[in-house]
């Protein structure tokens, strides 16, 4: 049953001189319910941070029904069978801890951090939460509100209207196509009926990772939390499937909105966590946009001709693809200009190869920044729960850095002509109409 | 809870927006605190006036460099406001050795992240590095402290950028607007009523000789010093940094800041009317700084009101009366000159500002009433000293602190803090409300969304479905 995964220790640690990688060493086992067990020791603070990662994100929405994943994740800490939501929020605030659960696009986590001295009082109150929840009428409807008034202050920001209506271009009615929050008609359709299935469904051990990262032994933690997690049972979830999805043809799409600068996001399906090129877009994408001023984006729209603060190129790899996307900011004057710029970049990786220069910079800083990565228990704690969540490896670390310096002029070339389609951009422009002197029409 | 900066108005303003990886994160902020440093951090001063601020911490491979000017928007005047700003970006535009916007694909060549931010007292440029790596950004550093080569060439294009970030920051967030009105409106002698960024006209107009004088006055050893953090041998570290900016003469020191808020004798109000989805509402009101004894206590105060989602104005307005959809307060604890007390909230969908205001009205009159409770007060003393541990899990976040005090006249100070908070009793809140949170001290902002949000559709309708 149980697996050591010795891999090692960052320079400095008092960790035996055998160790030769570059991740947090970890020992993962398998807790009886079925959840498993990833416990990094790290003694150089009496804290304790634990991350309990489910497949219980906002992919699972059923349709019409956005925001259901986010809702019962933000329920969990409003109120159980034997605690109020009041008794919750004192209690953790009395130990000067934090306790939170979210959803995010494919999964949920509930975290915990407190000092080394109040584990038994966090660990006792994040097992109640994620056990008991109670899912109260009148919680649902302070949550929903206040939803609702998030998504409405949120239209006050062009770009993110922006990334909406892209994502809902993109992606139609599929898991991927409403924001996690949901809309303000996905989550009028909300029951707590439906909470509660979602939570019965999703919430089990079976499909549950749970990272304990900090000033305990792993025998400490295997005791604590086989304890706290006892009465936790349930069968692991059934496997997602992503439902066919017909990437859609290109279009422009205006938003008029009265605004003195545009929010602009232009892009189309990108790439899964698992697809095997992922290292090789990563420092394909480092060139084009992701790399900050070592960028090309950044380069011809920032500092060649001054028309935005922030540009990037970013691919989300989720589960199952997500989106490609340019995002930037301009004065609405300049969006056309902008957005020629960017498209002119696309063209160009796929067109020309990149330099040696720009291969190798990219190269050492994806490389030599990774221990930046895991230079705090909270960052170490964010790289297990992930490796985990995406099947990554405990000795992803390393594979990492092999991965990304085998990566040839040639490779980034075949990773820029296989993943980037400016012929399919969906292009979506926050603006207003009567400044950039342009129709609010397709083309 | 422990927000030395106003909320969205104030906060430190950089060239680039954080955050370079590829996929996804999962992300959980790491929160304040400081202590215990006197015995761990070792002080130089270079016979140039340079201070060196060192702290070793072996848990990773890495070290935090911040090199500290002491200049922000407090050193700026009326028609030149936003040059410490506009300086921080052109300071990458090159020196004879380095060419515009070479320095971050140096540091990002050797692994490294860098990044600069300005705030109302300093500008501080900084870059994280593997611990081998270090004399990179060193001989960066130190070469641009006297050699910036800036031509219009580089210098207009720079200045178009921040008029975009000016568009993104402000004009697209009508709450960062509010907060930039409520500064201008609390203070009337003192430079912190001027946004950190600038007013755009003032950035729209500077000149390269602007920022060339600006750069020549501040831009100096005696007015800078650096804080590392991290995995490095002080003794080594030094000597590096000792030969690359040992060289730089000091220079005469530049102008003091002589601006002194004159006591507020009365309510101030001001209303920004602008296209927006909701109000939102914040009273300011002035208070020392770290220096007066009062300082702790005010600490304390703004954990009971906003520490957490059990403190007093997240259960009262948000929790309880569901008039609001967020709450909380801040104290500009670091600030060097005294700074501001802010309470804030904004409506829910379909509840109004003056609802909202007299809310906080109330909250605030009932500290002023009564003292906290055991409970609260314990608690709230409770979390700061956590806090204070959870800081330190953070190399760069030390390093913060470190700078953020020794800005505010000495990182030493670090280590008065949670004795102080300590020693804080229920009279000294009660004290502290009292003698600050008096309604003759406080300007009071409101955000009133223009044309009229349209009466109220989803929030008070509940769906069947939901209570079923």
């Amino acid at each position: 049953m149980r697996t050591l995964v010795p891999i090692a220790a960052l320079a400095g640690l008092l960790v035996p001189a055998l160790a030769t990688g570059l991740g947090p060493t970890v020992v993962q086992e398998t807790l009886p319910n079925g959840a498993v067990l990833l416990v990094s020791e790290q003694h150089n603070l009496p804290m304790v941070l634990v991350r309990v990662v489910l497949d219980a994100g906002a992919r699972r929405d059923p349709s019409g029904k956005g925001g259901l994943a986010s809702l019962t994740a933000d329920l969990l800490t409003e109120g159980t069978a034997t605690r109020s939501a009041q008794q919750i929020k004192d209690a953790i605030d009395f130990i000067g801890g934090a306790l939170g659960t979210d959803a995010d696009t494919d999964y949920a986590v509930a975290s915990l951090q407190v000092l080394r001295k109040d584990l038994d009082t966090g660990l006792d109150l994040l097992a109640d939460v994620l056990l008991h929840p109670a899912f109260k009428p009148e919680e649902m409807v302070r949550r929903r509100e206040a939803t609702l008034a998030s998504i409405r202050a949120d239209q006050d920001d062009p770009t993110a209207v922006a990334q909406k209506a892209f994502q809902r271009a993109l992606y139609g009615d599929t898991p991927y196509g409403h924001p996690v929050e949901g809309t303000e008609e996905s989550l009028g359709r909300i029951t707590r009926a439906d909470v509660q299935e979602f939570f019965k469904h999703w919430y089990g051990p079976g499909g549950a990772a749970i990272v304990v990262v900090g000033d305990l032994s792993v025998a400490e933690a295997r005791e604590d939390f086989t304890r706290a997690f006892a009465a936790w049972h349930g069968p692991p979830p059934s496997p997602f499937v992503y439902p066919p999805l017909e990437e859609p043809a290109a279009r422009e799409l205006r938003i008029d909105k009265p605004v003195t600068q545009a929010g602009i996001v232009m892009g189309h399906l990108g790439i899964a966590r698992a697809n095997p090129d992922y290292e090789t877009i990563a420092v394909m994408n480092y060139v084009l946009g992701s790399g900050g001023f070592s960028s090309r984006l950044m380069d011809s729209i920032r500092t060649q001709a001054g028309l935005a603060y922030s540009v990037a190129s970013m691919f989300s790899a989720n589960k199952s693809p997500g989106p490609f996307e340019i995002v930037m900011q301009t004065k609405n004057a300049s969006v056309d200009e902008a957005m020629a710029r960017a498209r002119q970049q696309v063209e160009l990786i796929r067109d020309q190869p990149v330099s040696a220069d720009e291969l190798q910079e990219a190269k050492r800083y994806l490389t030599g920044s990774f221990p930046l990565r895991l230079d705090s228990n909270g960052k170490i704690a964010d790289f297990i729960a992930q490796a985990w969540f995406y099947g990554l490896g405990m000795d992803y670390a390393d594979v990492y850095i092999q991965r990304v310096n085998a990566v040839t002029i040639e490779d980034v070339q075949r990773v820029a002509q296989a993943y980037l389609h400016p012929e399919r951009f969906i292009e979506v422009v926050v603006t207003n109409a009567a400044d950039t002197d342009q129709a609010p029409a397709p083309h | 809870m422990r927000r030395r900066r106003t909320r969205t108005g104030g906060q430190p303003i950089g060239r680039l927006v954080l955050g370079l990886l590829l996929g996804v994160t999962l992300a959980w902020a790491a929160p304040a605190g400081a202590g215990g440093y006197a015995d761990r951090v070792v002080e130089t001063v270079l016979p140039n006036g340079l201070k060196l601020i060192m702290l070793e911490d072996h848990k990773a491979p890495v070290v935090v460099f911040q090199l500290y000017y002491r200049v922000g928007s407090r050193n700026e005047s009326l028609g030149h406001t936003g040059l410490s700003h506009i300086l921080e970006h052109v300071m990458f535009k090159g020196t004879d050795k380095v060419g515009p916007e070479e320095y971050s694909k140096i540091i990002q060549r050797n692994g490294g992240r860098t990044n600069a931010w300005t705030t109302e007292d300093a500008t501080t440029y900084y870059a994280t590095l593997a611990s081998d790596r270090v004399g990179v950004v060193i001989d960066l550093e130190s070469d641009r402290m006297t050699n910036l080569k800036l031509t219009d060439e580089v210098f207009l294009p720079e200045r178009s950028v921040i008029m975009e970030e000016r568009r993104l920051r402000v004009d697209n967030n009508p709450v960062s607007d509010l907060f930039e009105q409520l500064s201008s409106t609390s203070y009337a002698a003192h430079p912190y009523q001027f946004p950190v960024i600038g007013w755009m006209s003032d950035v729209a107009q500077a000149t390269l000789a602007d920022a060339l004088l600006h750069y020549r006055t501040y831009y100096i050893p005696n007015n800078a010093f650096i804080v590392a953090v991290g995995d490095f041998d002080h003794t080594k570290l030094g000597d590096q940094i000792a030969a690359a900016f040992g060289p730089i003469p000091s220079q005469a020191p530049p102008p003091q800041v002589r601006a002194i808020e004159p006591p507020q004798r009365g309510e101030r109000r001001v209303e920004v009317r602008r296209q927006a989805q909701l109000p939102f509402v914040a009273l300011a009101h002035h208070v020392p700084n770290l220096r007066a004894n009062d300082a702790a206590a005010l600490e304390v105060l703004a954990a009971i009101l906003s520490g957490g989602d059990s403190a007093r104005l997240h259960q009262e307005l948000v929790y309880r009366s569901r008039l609001a959809r967020e709450a909380g307060a801040s104290y500009d604890y670091t600030n060097i000159d005294p700074g501001l007390f802010t309470v804030y909230a904004q409506p829910l969908p379909g509840k109004s500002a003056a609802a909202v205001e007299a809310a906080l009205q109330h909250e605030l009159q009932r500290v002023a009433d009564a003292e906290p409770t055991p409970r609260e007060l314990e608690k709230a003393k409770n979390g700061i000293e956590a806090q204070f541990v959870f800081a330190q899990d953070s190399l760069f976040y030390q390093a913060m602190e470190l700078g953020e005090y020794e800005v505010a006249g000495d990182w030493r100070r670090i280590d008065d803090y949670l004795p102080a908070v300590r020693a804080v009793t229920a009279a000294d809140v009660l004290r502290a409300a009292r003698t600050y949170l008096r309604p003759e001290n406080r300007t009071t902002a409101v955000l009133v969304p223009d044309p009229p949000v349209a009466a109220p559709t989803g929030a008070d309708r509940v769906p069947k479905g939901m209570i079923n």
